[in-house]
């Protein structure tokens, strides 16, 4: 009867396991730990006009119908490694011409409510991040806070300080709204930005729109956004990701047998139907397509399927951890076609050697980063790379920059400064209704590691959503002698 | 969902799944033995495993010694934490409901999540295999010399701690500890010797399916084991939590099931499907055969 008892108790824990997730199941996605809601690409500059943008063009786009370019403070000031001011310039001073809202008037909030974490002397921001279960990448919040160290040290935004909290999400949607109630609750944050994680940002969007908190994300779906009032991103959508990734199937690997292994999840299926739908319309042959669920481990089954289908290009649509553990058990299998994946260098470094045979490829809503480096795509934001590894050395000399995290720490940094060149360009004034005056009707390129904002597009929901380019970036062999990732396109909206 | 995946190249599916398996029975072995031993589920089980690795990847990447090295260290190293665990634990909770110490096995599994966060972080790491080389090729899959090695590993733990459990003194102790721990001691087995084997073994165990199972994933980091762990307990019910046989025999069939539900849902986007069927696939079970696929021959022998 015990016995019994207890395998029934089992099977039940099993369901609850099965249902929700296991504890930790979730380990190690890409790029959890960033906090990075604006953390866009990158550098250079777009790419869109002409698609040739050399390393020391400026692109200063500020045709945004309301905002001006505050004096020195990049927007797209030159991409050369001499190139313009792009440090924080600004910092503790009202800008010259900073932001003016335009004909949008948000009355988001009122009162009190207006002006919630953000006082003469500070500004909370709160952040839900994995920094836990899914912190593969080894970075903590002392780490994170680098950018904001400097920034205070500088005298803070228009003389108030600015203090990141963080609160854990687990990597898990569930433990995101729980971060982010506990945000609201704990922290009285001015805004709640949000990192990494396609599944955990549609749930606090939902949170956020019933518990009136502006809240500033990291790359998502488009699905769901619509009518929203209080989220917004600065990145490129999953389903315009998932397009970028068959425009490099369609412009480099033309008459190649793609195969598809994806997360098995609502909330990254968008980005394979963008995907799908765009190299179909190009005669893509996709021989074949496989679900996954999280943290597989054992990917065995899925790497057969793939070769048995004569697969040449595989794109993986998994996190970091996931997609390492996939193209190591390829090797093993003898099994070496092109792999696209989210280029992050905790891939290419775990992977090692084989991660240049053929070099792996993808595309991303950041720039790549690899210490000391400043040759080809690099120079076009080399004056931020100098500034982050000095602002590194000088704050934070105890994180390994040039180890898995760096590049996402690099990602986190580009987040904060264009979170930080916003809220300069806010205003002395800033409320919470005035940010995202600002944001209706921008357009602006904030600094040469961070593409361009432009909250102008028409379309439903585009005034919500400010990423249009991406970048694309291929492994290489890193002076240090690390195998990184490198940009071959920084912020383009198309390669075809 | 998509039937007819299940008969595109079948022996594949079958050789995928039995390899897989083989590691699932191994761990459920080890669950087995301490619930047979103690009438307890440790939920710390996996993460013994990935605690294991641990110790295996600082004492044969960071030291640079010799694999066997690592991996006799990983063995103590989880061995000891077993050990430990009854002596600190279980023991000071002699008189709680075996629920009670369940659970308290769910703290130490959070116990070592954060001790392995805290000292070796949640980057992934390597330990190599144990016997180099791809392997030999069976219907166009590599089987790796580590994927044979657990062959004969899952046998050689069955067969002999079957036998020894049987017909020794100190095995049949561990079958009667768990039935009526009071009359044991009044027999005078040393029932503390007895649990404490039974929870050092099984945490080996967990060692063992850790150290052959990673150099197939590639990569470990903090809760590495957790599905592993999740499929390990179900195989473990399956072959009726108390039976050593049946656990190894569970790991297959879990490991095949699995492989069938992954190629029929390969191009369904239904998250964690194959952990759905496997869950389903226990709560059949239960309800034909409430002790576990051995049920049936073990009342026809009875009989």
């Amino acid at each position: 009867m015990t016995g019994r008892l207890v395998a029934a108790a089992a099977a039940l824990a099993l369901i609850a396991a099965a249902c929700t997730g296991a504890p930790g199941t979730d380990l190690a996605a890409t790029g959890n730990t960033g906090t990075t809601a604006t953390s866009g690409a990158t550098t250079g500059d777009d790419g869109v006009e002409d698609g040739t943008d050399q390393p020391g063009e400026a692109d200063t786009e500020t045709t945004g119908s309301t905002v001006a370019t505050s004096s020195g403070s990049s927007s797209g000031s030159g991409s050369g490694r001499s190139g313009g001011d792009s440090t924080p310039t600004t910092t503790g001073a009202t800008p010259t011409t900073s932001a003016s809202p335009g004909a949008f008037t948000s009355t988001l909030w009122s009162g009190r409510d207006d002006t919630r974490g953000i006082t003469d002397d500070e500004i909370v921001i709160c952040a839900h991040a994995a920094l836990t279960y899914g912190a593969a990448f080894n970075t903590g919040e002392e780490d994170l806070n680098v950018y904001w160290t400097e920034i205070n040290s500088q005298g803070g935004v228009h003389g108030r300080s600015v203090r990141v909290e963080y609160e854990n999400d687990n990597y898990s949607p569930d433990t995101a709204v729980q971060a982010a109630s506990a945000c609201k609750d704990n922290h009285d944050p001015f805004m709640i930005i949000g990192g990494i994680g396609f599944d955990q940002i549609p749930a606090v969007r939902e949170w956020a729109e019933t518990n009136e908190v502006l809240y500033f994300h990291h790359t998502a779906t488009v699905n769901g956004t619509q009518g929203k009032q209080y989220s917004y991103t600065g990145l490129p959508t999953t389903e315009k990701t998932g397009e970028m990734f068959a425009e490099v199937v369609i412009s480099k690997f033309a008459g190649k047998r793609v195969g598809i292994i994806k997360r098995a999840s609502e909330n990254w299926e968008p980005g394979i139907v963008g995907f799908k739908a765009l190299a179909e319309r190009h005669g893509v042959d996709i021989a074949v397509e496989r679900s996954a669920q999280v943290n597989k481990g054992n990917y065995l089954d899925d790497i057969v399927a793939l070769r048995n289908a004569d697969v040449e290009v595989a794109f993986i649509w998994l996190n970091a951890l996931e997609t390492t553990e996939f193209i190591l058990q390829a090797k093993n299998q003898a099994y070496s076609p092109q792999f696209l994946v989210f280029p992050f260098n905790l891939i290419t470094q775990t992977v090692g050697e084989d991660a240049l045979d053929p070099p792996l490829m993808g595309v991303a809503m950041f720039n790549g980063y690899s210490f000391g480096d400043r040759s080809g795509e690099f120079a076009r934001y080399a004056d931020d790379l100098d500034e982050f590894e000095r602002q590194y050395a000088e704050h934070r000399p105890s994180a390994d920059i040039g180890g898995v995290g760096g590049d996402l720490l690099f990602l986190n940094w580009q987040g904060q400064k264009a979170l930080h060149k916003l809220l300069v360009q806010c205003g002395p004034d800033c409320t919470r209704n005035r940010f995202v005056e600002l944001l209706h009707g921008f357009k602006q390129k904030l600094s040469t590691s961070v593409c361009t904002l432009d909250y102008t597009r028409p379309g439903p929901g585009n005034d919500k959503r400010g990423g249009w380019d991406l970048s694309v970036l291929q492994a290489y062999r890193a002076p240090d002698g690390n195998v990184n990732f490198h940009n071959i396109h920084t912020c383009v909206e198309h390669l075809i | 969902m998509d039937l007819t995946a299940l008969f595109d190249r079948p022996e594949q599916m079958l050789l995928i799944g039995v390899l897989n398996g083989v590691i699932y029975g191994l761990m459920a072995l080890g669950i087995a033995l301490v619930y047979r031993g103690t009438r307890t589920i440790n939920f710390a089980q996996g993460e013994l495993g990935t605690l294991s690795l641990f110790a295996a990847w600082w004492l044969s990447t960071d030291l640079g010694l010799p694999w066997f090295i690592g991996a006799l260290g990983a063995l103590a190293l989880a061995g000891g934490v077993g050990v430990g665990f009854e002596r600190v634990v279980v023991r000071s909770m002699v008189q709680a409901s075996r629920s009670t110490v369940t659970v308290a096995t769910i703290g130490l599994l959070t116990l070592l999540l954060a001790f392995e966060l805290k000292f070796f972080g949640a980057s992934p790491r390597h330990v190599d295999a144990p016997i180099g080389g791809r392997g030999i090729e069976i219907f166009d899959v590599f089987v790796s010399p580590t994927q044979m090695l657990s062959f004969v590993v899952l046998a050689g733990s069955a067969i002999g701690l079957g036998a020894a459990l049987r017909r020794t003194d100190f095995g049949l102790g561990v079958l009667a500890a768990a039935q009526d721990p009071d009359a044991t001691r009044l027999v005078g087995v040393p029932l503390a010797r007895v649990t404490a084997f039974v929870w050092g073994l099984g945490a080996v165990l967990a060692a063992v399916a850790a150290l052959l199972n990673e150099p197939t994933i590639g990569t470990f980091a903090p809760g590495f084991a957790t599905l592993l762990f999740v499929k390990a307990i179900i195989a473990a019910v399956v072959g009726g939590l108390s039976n050593l046989n049946g656990a190894v025999v569970g790991g297959i069939v879990v490991g095949v099931v699995e492989q069938a539900i992954n190629d029929v849902f390969a191009g369904a986007a239904f998250q964690n499907a194959s952990l759905v069927g496997l869950v389903v696939m226990v709560l059949l079970v239960l309800l034909v055969l409430p002790g576990g696929i051995f049920a049936a021959s073990r009342t026809r022998a009875a009989a």
